[in-house]
């Protein structure tokens, strides 16, 4: 710990280890039970797209969806690093890392291994990488604050920003999960549904091509199961990339009005009106 | 040849702008399974094709509000900074494609046959570039997996600023007697096998330099 | 000698984006000398500073800060400690900056920013020097228990005056801090007790009740100057950075006492002159700083 000169004591949270005062949402065999935040099963939480979140980079996006937030910048096309081999098309190098904040418990998980290569396997299909052969576009992701469905709230950004930056791509990218609970199908979970689930599936879609870049089914699925998560998924990445579409057409009627590049820059705050 | 220009609306990437059939992608947009989609946000724009074209589709465009950053490509010109001198070749940092500049740099090579058109093998990498250096030279290949592969084998391509010996100021030229200067560099290298030794210059700013007082 | 003629011909016939790149000094200079900067400021002025809640919900206390469009995201998340034995009455703080890799081209992942470590220590030795905090105020059970406050602050948009964009995200975070209510349970640990339980509990179990905000006495505040040949600029950004080698930064607190005064290094000599004129634009610049926060508090308050 920076500014100690002797050692950090050791400390611990006050916060509640387990939910022992409040009882769990979802009980196995429960079949009346009631999302935590009232939204019904098949229901998204409100999203709000903003790009030109960060300046320093060629293009960003921020999302905040319920306590889930996103930023994503977008580095490049530029030089690949030295020790890379001669492509004829492009690289994607994705990474994605949490605030020592965003988890309830502080400072855990800062650099996500696992999401970084899952990120890379949803965007790599969408990006015309034909389009800037030799160079490397980077696409950095920072969990401002994990409340659930992390990981398509970070694709769906991510595509926003590459977008931004002036990519090239075949389509956006929208990604939604929907998780298995006892007999209910749970779209769009937060941190608390994602403890109790049985099985989890997410799509990465890409909605005017109708091409899905990435499908990851964990748990116990039934093929009737499946078939019907696979359904509100898709309609949901659909209705995902309309809101993303909007974003990005309004940030550009925006720069074309005042002629300046970045509407970005002159909002203050990042959640601005 | 641009006939007609069109205007229409804001798209982004994915949004279908037509048929294949009817229309062809231009820039900023990609056709697939016989429809032209938009790759880049920003206006969409219908170019007529000419009279005389074979094709007779009109090509749907997309004019990027904010394209990505300058890349080199084959046959752009760049102006690069000499980072490095070796006998054989020099290394540049490439800072600006045509008159944009890069936000971050691209590593160039000049190899010693792209220095100049003629008597290739003559050429004396040290004479012809010093670090720091500011030189004007056209992309020719992606080049390998290290650096662009530049050349200055043209009229107007070559050193266009240099710094002093001393390391201190820069002295750069108005254009026109940049581009003569050029041109008497390229000779100046020529003749200079052929010059006595008295009359070898320390470096190729001092020539510059001289030539610039001379031809005031 | 023509040179200086000829060469501004040039620059004039390139188009400005390619000769701020490639002659970044002498484009900088030039706006010197018609006073502006690049950005269009005039000489002596900081860019507009803004500050808000930074609304982290896993957080006690959250602040979002923007000099220009330098943002930092500032979050405080309190824990429980046991106090060293020679100080068995105090908390303790602790101060991370961090760069991560959205916010700058120069940074990959990986690769830490090396002046991050440097501004973490700059930042926790500002805020222990200012006396802004009262570690006493920490203690919760004397020798057995007290608040390790961390201060974790991200910077999420890097365009120069990180410390002092940090600095007012400290100021801010610890401004909106609301500490948890604690209970001692059987097992002899703290924890919080939920909002909505508050009535459940006898009061004799909590801990720190009616204790939710920190007294703060007196905020700092900070301006960076760059000082370029006989010029002194506030608040340079990431370019100016790069073509300025010295600079200062003066810590201001609240009541205008000066709590520290950084100049590390540089080859351009301040003169006692330059020092106090470095502190005067400070004493302005923490007018507004200080205004826009009371505003945001007080808004904080109404919501």
């Amino acid at each position: 710990m920076t500014g100690k000169g002797s050692a950090t004591p050791a400390t611990y949270s006050p916060s509640p280890t387990s939910r022992k005062g409040k009882p769990p949402a979802y009980k196995d065999g429960d079949l009346n039970w009631a999302r935590p935040d009232g939204r019904g099963f098949q229901q998204c939480r409100p999203a709000y797209f903003r790009t030109g979140a960060v300046n320093a980079a060629s293009g960003s996006a921020y999302v905040e969806i319920g306590n889930t937030k996103v930023i994503v910048s977008v580095f490049g096309p530029r030089e690949s690093k030295k020790a890379m081999k001669y492509s004829d098309i492009g690289r994607l190098n994705c990474n994605v890392s949490y605030t020592s904040f965003s988890t309830p418990v502080r400072g855990q998980q800062l650099d996500h291994k696992e999401y970084s290569s899952m990120l890379h396997k949803a965007l790599e299909g969408a990006i015309i990488l034909e389009s800037f052969p030799k160079t490397t576009v980077d696409v950095f992701a920072l969990v401002l604050e994990s409340g659930g469905s992390d990981l398509p709230i970070v694709i769906s950004c991510a595509s926003l920003a590459l977008a931004d930056a002036g990519i090239m791509m075949y389509d956006l990218v929208a990604s939604v999960s929907v998780y298995s609970l006892g007999v209910n199908l749970v779209i769009d979970p937060i941190s608390e549904e994602e403890s109790y689930q049985d099985g989890s599936l997410l799509i990465s879609y890409m909605p005017s091509r109708k091409e899905v870049t990435q499908l990851t089914v964990t748990g116990e699925w039934s093929t009737d199961k499946i078939n019907e998560a696979m359904n509100i998924c898709l309609d949901a990445c659909g209705k995902l990339g309309e809101i993303m579409r909007m974003c990005l057409k309004e940030a550009a009627s925006v720069s074309s009005e005042v002629n300046l590049g970045r509407p970005g820059g002159r909002l203050k705050g990042l959640q601005g009106a | 040849m641009a006939l007609q220009e069109r205007e229409e609306g804001l798209v982004t990437p994915g949004d279908v702008l037509g048929k294949a059939a009817e229309v062809r992608a231009g820039k900023g947009a990609y056709e697939h399974s016989g429809l032209v989609y938009a790759s880049i946000t920003g206006r969409s724009l219908t170019v007529s094709p000419s009279a005389e074209s074979p094709d007779q589709r009109p090509t749907l465009e997309v004019m990027g509000l904010k394209a990505h950053g300058a890349v080199p490509e084959p046959g752009s010109i760049v102006i690069a900074r000499v980072t490095k001198v070796m006998s054989r070749m020099a290394s540049l940092d490439i800072m600006c494609v045509g008159f944009k500049s890069v936000s971050e740099k691209f590593t160039g090579t000049i190899r010693q046959q792209d220095v100049r058109a003629t008597e290739i093998d003559k050429v004396d990498m040290h004479l012809s570039f010093r670090p720091g250096d500011t030189v004007r030279a056209i992309v020719l290949s992606l080049g390998d997996a290290r650096a662009y592969y530049l050349s200055t084998a043209k009229n107007e391509l070559g050193v266009i600023s240099a710094t002093s010996s001393a390391g201190q100021t820069k002295n750069e030229l108005s254009p026109d007697l940049l581009y003569f200067s050029h041109l008497l560099v390229k000779s100046f290298i020529l003749i200079e096998h052929h010059l006595d030794e008295h009359f070898s210059f320390e470096s190729q700013e001092t020539q510059l330099i001289l030539f610039y007082y001379c031809f005031r | 000698m023509g040179l200086p003629n000829e060469s501004g011909d040039l620059l004039s016939k390139m188009d400005s984006d390619a000769s701020r790149r490639l002659f970044p000094l002498r484009f900088y200079e030039s706006h010197l000398s018609i006073s502006t900067r690049p950005d269009g400021r005039p000489l002596k002025s900081a860019r507009e500073a803004f500050v808000g809640p930074g609304d982290v919900a896993s957080a006690d206390g959250s602040a979002m800060t923007k000099i220009g469009s330098t943002t930092m995201l500032a979050a405080i998340k309190m824990e429980i400690m046991t106090p060293s034995a020679d100080k068995p009455d105090e908390g303790s703080i602790a101060v991370e900056f961090y760069m991560p890799p959205i916010c700058s081209p120069l940074v990959r992942p990986g690769r830490p920013a090396e002046i991050a470590p440097v501004i973490s220590k700059q930042l926790y030795d500002t805020i222990m020097s200012s006396g802004m905090i009262d570690l006493k105020e920490l203690s919760l059970i004397s020798g057995k228990a007290a608040w390790m406050v961390y201060l974790d602050i991200y910077c999420l948009d890097a365009d120069g005056a990180l410390f002092d964009a940090a600095l007012y995200s400290a100021a801010a975070a610890f401004s909106f801090l609301q500490i948890p209510v604690v209970s001692l349970s059987e097992e002899g640990r703290l924890t919080i007790i939920p909002e909505e339980g508050n009535g459940n509990k006898s009061d004799k179990d909590v801990v720190n009740k009616g204790k939710r905000k920190l007294t703060i006495s007196s905020l700092p505040f900070s301006l960076t100057c760059g000082l370029h040949k006989n010029y002194i600029l506030p608040d340079p950004t990431s370019e100016e950075e790069t073509l300025m080698e010295t600079f200062v930064t003066v810590v201001l607190n609240s009541s205008g006492h000066l709590v520290s005064l950084y100049k590390p290094g540089g080859p351009v000599l301040a003169q006692t002159s330059t020092i106090q004129d470095c502190i005067a634009l400070t004493r302005q610049r923490m007018t507004d700083l200080q205004k826009s926060l009371d505003e945001a508090i007080t808004e904080m308050k109404v919501d």
